[in-house]
């Protein structure tokens, strides 16, 4: 299935598909569908040192302690040791700093050193690693930046629009609530990047409709903080026509239930235990969720950059919305694996599917 | 009352005690007068419910960590000690082990991180700020290593949901564990010699071993406890929020130490209790309940948290100027 939707995909480029087992390399020719630019202004991207395959690849990883890291790193390794991916690298490691900047840095040095043609990052810092990476460029090695993105022009940068997300989230709020009533609003870690586009995201749509009221509350990002948080809100005597929340949210969904609440309308991210809710007891939900597949498009577009295609400088991968409409076990949620598991792992506009149960268990 | 003034006598600062607990409550009542002034809700008993549950996991932790203060020593291992507790007994539910072995399992595990702990205090005489975070680091890397930083599916078992989410005669079940807890620790620290060992070695190490007694022993028995309170915590946030992951600590490696200083215990040991940690830990989740609801900024939250903490330290350590 995997294997047949990548074929599809470059055969359509190609015309046909006998060509590419004659030339495997032309796989990689037409990805214009996937590599779409962030903006009209978006440059274009072409590498000087483009050379033959295989090649060596790094990925350099920042934090570690949370699954969507983990589930991202397993990603990275079944992407590598898929047969079309297999025969362009010669070697592939996984390092990871944690989430400091100096640590990184090191890291990124000791991979110049060791002559990597390309290195995968997720940075602990969007600024921090700057100087670095246009030192890794000028020595000839390829940065593509994925999830925590860089600023600097001298790496690729692919990610999902988080203001997007937290618009969409408020769309899906308005139309729940007919654009009026209280919103309890669980933002992420406040201070982060992410967390603030979410929420001017959904902010853009809150403040055209003067009739919703929103409670704003912090949850981290993390399922025991927004419970409890969403708990004290609770208690605290609010009641609560919908919820549009950053993460953390089978959290969310536990605390209405622990209050003895009708669930109401919650647009959220992407943990496996928020579907799962929303699957049995049919409230209304909008799942969205950054994918850990991000990597395995990131090794993608390296892999390509260095055969010589130009991209454009700043990728944007596309949203992947579940719905109550079109939540489907198997598909966008499990059941093999914990309500913590985040169920984005693929990125469906490039064809890079990946096994849920295997994401959640891990390759050696 | 019987039982505070032998506590006077051991603990050798009475008036200090009494008066850091007494404004620590003074605190507690009115800052809750406060709450339910600006919302009425705050005075309900759904709203009180909901503090004393959520309450219950800092004032579990904060008995280990209110020895172990005592000592003069501090517990920063709890964040993963507590983590690494709740995945072990989850993944041993997965793999179908009984619930109560599961639970002995993860206590034990608990307690024996907290023993190791002991090591660095009482044996290489390594500052327990340095040590017990190292510790923690530590068990960051086994819980890492042990799950593969995927935490297990589990369907969390009935009992354990009970106790970190039950309710018993409309009383929350984690308050009723924090309840025997408290006894507990009331119990050891002002009824045992152990629990005098404890003032003892915060107040003067060096004339406690003199006076021939084991100081390794005493801090063995205060990081243990410490570590099994964290493991129990951990349980019970298993069954609070229904599952296993491995944030589930970040909240408490200050936060009960927090609790237990502005409890009235002294940050330098020798002096304080358990009953200030009570109000202590209510004051804590009051607060963060508050700020939570309350709609300003993340930032202005932290001030308003940070300045209360400061401004509790220096109203104690005034205190403890004038006795001198």
């Amino acid at each position: 299935m995997k294997r047949r939707d990548l074929l599809v995909q470059a055969a359509g480029g190609l015309g046909s598909a006998m060509l590419l087992g004659a030339l495997p390399s032309m796989a990689w020719a037409d990805n214009s569908a996937c590599y779409k630019a962030w903006s009209g202004s978006t440059k274009m991207f072409s590498w000087p040192h483009t050379k033959k395959p295989p090649y060596r690849i790094a990925l350099s990883n920042s934090y570690i302690g949370n699954e969507w890291r983990a589930e991202m790193a397993t990603i990275a390794k079944m992407y590598a040791n898929r047969p079309e991916v297999k025969k362009l690298i010669k070697d592939f490691k996984i390092s990871s700093a944690g989430n400091d900047v100096n640590a990184q840095i090191a890291q990124i040095n000791q991979m110049i050193l060791s002559g990597v043609d390309a290195i995968v990052l997720d940075a602990a810092s969007p600024t921090g690693l700057n100087s670095t990476i246009e030192r890794a460029a000028n020595a000839g090695v390829l940065v593509v930046s994925f999830d925590n993105v860089v600023t600097t022009d001298k790496a690729i940068t692919i990610n999902q629009d988080q203001f997007d997300m937290g618009k969409r989230w408020a769309d899906f709020v308005i139309k729940h609530t007919g654009g009026k009533g209280h919103v309890l609003v669980v933002r992420g870690v406040a201070g982060t990047f992410v967390d603030q586009q979410r929420y001017k995201g959904g902010k853009s749509v809150f403040d055209k409709h003067p009739d919703i009221k929103t409670t704003e509350v912090y949850g981290n990002w993390d399922n025991g903080t927004a419970q409890k948080v969403t708990a004290n809100a609770i208690a605290s005597g609010a009641k609560f026509d919908a919820v549009w929340s950053e993460g953390g949210d089978s959290g969310v969904v536990n605390a209405f239930k622990q209050h003895g609440l009708k669930m109401p309308p919650i647009a959220g991210e992407a943990e496996n235990g928020f579907r799962l809710a929303a699957a049995k007891d049919g409230f209304p939900m909008m799942s969205i969720g950054q994918s850990a597949g991000l990597v395995a498009l990131s090794m993608k577009v390296a892999l390509s950059v260095l055969q010589g295609e130009k991209v454009p400088q700043s990728i944007q991968s596309p949203l992947n919305i579940v719905t109550n409409d079109n939540l489907e076990k198997g598909k966008n949620y499990f059941t093999g694996v914990p309500d913590s598991f985040f169920d984005g792992v693929s990125v469906p506009d490039c064809g890079l599917h990946f096994d849920a149960k295997q994401v959640y268990h891990g390759i050696d | 009352m019987n039982n505070v003034s032998e506590s006077k006598r051991a603990v050798a600062l009475p008036s200090w005690l009494l008066q850091g607990v007494t404004i620590s409550y003074i605190l507690l009542v009115v800052l809750f007068a406060l709450a339910a002034a600006i919302n009425p809700h705050y005075a309900s008993w759904d709203n009180i419910r909901n503090l004393l549950q959520i309450g219950a996991f800092i004032g579990v932790i904060a008995v280990g960590q209110t020895l172990v203060i005592i000592t003069g020593q501090i517990d920063l291992s709890v964040p993963w000690n507590l983590t690494f507790s709740a995945i072990l007994m989850a993944t041993l539910i997965s793999h179908g082990t009984s619930t109560p072995v599961a639970i002995a399992a993860a206590l034990a595990s608990g307690t024996l991180v907290g023993m190791f702990n002991s090591i660095g205090t009482a044996i290489f005489r390594i500052h327990s700020l340095v040590w017990t975070l190292g510790t923690n680091a530590l068990m960051q890397g086994a819980t890492l290593v042990y799950t593969h930083a995927q935490p297990p599916k589990v369907d969390v078992p009935p009992f354990i949901r009970a106790l970190g989410a039950g309710n018993l005669w409309g009383i929350p079940v984690p308050l009723m564990v924090w309840i025997v807890a408290a006894i507990f620790a009331l119990v050891i620290l002002h009824q045992t010699r152990f629990g005098r060992y404890l003032y003892a070695i915060g107040n003067n190490e060096s004339a406690l071993f003199l006076s021939g007694v084991d100081s390794r022993k005493v801090y063995l028995g205060a990081y243990a406890i410490s570590g099994f309170c964290a493991a129990l915590a951990g349980i019970m946030l298993t069954g609070y929020s229904s599952q296993t992951y491995l944030g589930m600590g970040s909240d408490y490696l200050l936060v009960p130490v927090a609790a237990v200083i502005i409890g009235g215990t002294n940050i330098m040991g020798g002096s304080g209790g358990y009953l200030g940690s009570i109000s202590g830990a209510m004051i804590v989740v009051l607060l963060q309940s508050v700020l939570s609801t309350v709609q300003i900024q993340e930032a202005g939250k932290n001030i308003i948290f940070g300045s209360i903490i400061i401004v509790l330290l220096l109203l104690y350590g005034r205190e403890k100027l004038s006795t001198h």
